[in-house]
């Protein structure tokens, strides 16, 4: 039977946030989800540095808040995108954020993120999501491989 | 009229998906402590003239308030994103809504 606790089973998962309690609150939900691990970067910077690290390059899924001060979730994603470190170009990238501005989510997407979602989220709901943009992100991969 | 209670339990359990009191209680209390750093940020960010910076803590504390269900904190914290000329009341409302809070956590 499909089990909601294994939705994230197996998963390194970076979760980018400056507001501590988003942090603990989503890396808890994570863990209750099967995630194997869960980093946490408190900001762009702190993840940037994550992200390019050795550590960096077990992450599957890159969990990013938009409005962050020095370095935004934006900048992130199209880091990622443009290729930041090998492994990064194809990690899943999903937003979650409480932005819900019509500009900022065409512009996520258009830079390649795999999920956007919005503030408040229940934790079945957000390990749905997620899920579902990591497979999205590995089909993608297999399809670009494919002569 | 009754005012709202600072944090909606009911809706705080159904989205984390639990009904322990512990644990309901563990999460008031870690949104409680992250936002005596978000109020300090935000006074602080305020004290500099930094009205972008303003506006991102506000954003950011707003979005962990929705999430923690803290309902009449987001709404201040919606106040000082949408009127920042204005912010100077709405960052002292929110001190008196998250003061509330605390009160009430602690009761």
């Amino acid at each position: 039977m499909f089990d909601k606790q294994d939705l994230l089973a197996g998963m390194n998962v970076l979760v980018v946030d400056d507001v501590a309690f988003s942090l603990t609150l989503v890396s808890g939900m994570l863990r209750e989800m099967g995630s194997e691990e869960v980093i946490t970067a408190n900001g762009g910077v702190d993840a940037l540095k994550i992200l390019q690290s050795d550590q960096g390059r077990e992450i599957d899924l890159v969990v990013l808040d938009v409005n962050m001060p020095m370095v935004d979730g934006l900048t992130i994603l199209k880091m990622i995108r443009d290729g930041l470190t090998e492994a990064a170009k194809s990690v899943a990238v999903a937003i979650l954020t409480g932005v819900s501005e019509e500009q900022v989510v065409r512009t996520a997407f258009s830079l390649g993120v795999d999920a956007y979602v919005m503030k408040p989220v229940s934790k079945a709901s957000l390990g749905a999501r997620l899920a579902k943009a990591v497979a999205q992100r590995q089909e993608n991969r297999v399809s670009t491989r494919l002569p | 009229m009754t005012s709202p209670s600072p944090i909606d339990f009911g809706s705080l359990a159904a989205l984390i998906d639990t009904d322990d009191p512990a644990r309901l209680r563990e999460i008031a209390d870690l949104f409680a402590r992250s936002s005596i750093r978000m109020l300090a940020r935000l006074q602080e960010d305020w004290a500099r003239g930094d009205t972008k910076a303003v506006k991102v803590t506000a954003h950011g504390w707003k979005g962990a308030a929705k999430q923690a269900c803290a309902a009449p904190l987001a709404e201040a914290l919606a106040r000082i994103e949408a009127d920042l000329p204005e912010a100077a009341e709405a960052i002292a409302e929110v001190e008196r809504r998250f003061q509330a809070l605390q009160n009430w956590i602690d009761n």
